[in-house]
């Protein structure tokens, strides 16, 4: 009888081309939350954050033959890649709406004391602003920031040299940046 | 806002928990999709994903796309211009047409209309 949980992420995925199923649930205990992160911080949102990891593992046991182990990729980076298509997938098909704009979001409860409520107003601008940011951006961002992969890693996932890879995370931080700096002006201007 | 304070704003964005029981509904559900069988239910709907993804492409703004059907259809109608607009060697019969139809127009004057 194989012990499936001490079994690394690509002999279980062996197992899962065999038809093993408890391999595929041991898997999907494994990176689940991970995942989950992976995808809510490609959407913004958990309800469908959960739709997208749904898909994504679904997509595994039905043609788990995609993951090339002999390639030499490990399985994380690979399945980085499915939930992130996904998740871009998802989001094309998904009716375009408007984000909501930052300064809005965090000049209109300034004035709310309450210190969860400051909290949860500055984590809903973060989102909204990243959210907000080209697509490429803010995976590159994603990936390098939040997944913490090395850059390789991440130029890998999202098809790009490493150098392309520095410059979309460069941007990407610039933009989150200076509209946070405006922000700060607007509230001093209006305080 | 300086680096450093940027970098602590960046990391303070928050994930929420994946629901409890989510690794369960997805163990479940797989249990109902023998492995291989996605893709053969979707090729139930292989015209109407063929549809979407055609439609898709048209709502994409293509400039280059554009100009092509353009002067696709700028060489048909120059080609076939011909069986278009008749031009008969007959400008005798051209003439009696065009005097006709005036002839027919005039028939109703202003006064019918009002």
């Amino acid at each position: 009888m194989v012990d499936h949980k001490t079994l690394s992420d690509e002999s279980l995925m062996a197992h899962i081309c065999g038809g093993d199923h408890q391999a595929f649930a041991c898997l999907v205990e494994r990176h689940m939350q991970m995942f989950f992160a992976a995808a809510y911080r490609v959407c913004g949102n958990p309800v469908e954050a959960e739709d997208i990891v749904q898909d994504a593992f679904l997509k595994l046991w039905t043609k788990p033959q995609g993951f090339d182990a002999s390639k030499g990729v490990k399985f994380t980076t690979w399945f980085y890649r499915v939930v992130t298509n996904v998740g871009i997938d998802a989001a094309r098909k998904k009716k375009p709406q408007s984000n909501p704009d930052v300064i809005d979001l965090m000049a209109d409860k300034a004035d709310l004391a309450d210190d969860v409520m400051v909290h949860n107003e500055q984590q809903d601008a973060l989102e909204a602003a990243i959210q907000a940011l080209p697509e490429r951006q803010k995976l590159a961002l994603n990936l390098c920031v939040y997944e913490g992969l090395s850059n390789k890693e991440a130029a890998e996932i999202l098809g790009v040299g490493v150098k392309a890879l520095e410059s979309l995370v460069m941007r990407a931080k610039g933009a989150l940046k200076g509209k946070f700096e405006n922000n700060e002006a607007g509230r001093v201007s209006y305080g | 806002m300086d680096d450093h304070e940027f970098e602590m704003l960046l990391k303070r964005r928050d994930v929420p928990d994946a629901p409890s029981n989510m690794s369960h509904r997805i163990i479940e559900a797989s249990k109902n999709i023998p492995q291989g069988n996605m893709a053969q239910g979707k090729s139930r709907f292989v015209i109407g994903d063929w549809f979407s993804r055609v439609t898709e492409k048209l709502m994409m703004p293509q400039p280059a796309l554009a100009l092509g059907v353009f002067l696709l259809l700028a060489i048909g109608l120059g080609v076939f211009s011909g069986d278009i607009v008749n031009i008969s060697d007959n400008g005798a019969q051209d003439v009696g047409d065009v005097s006709l139809a005036f002839y027919v127009d005039d028939l109703f004057g202003a006064d019918d209309y009002l």
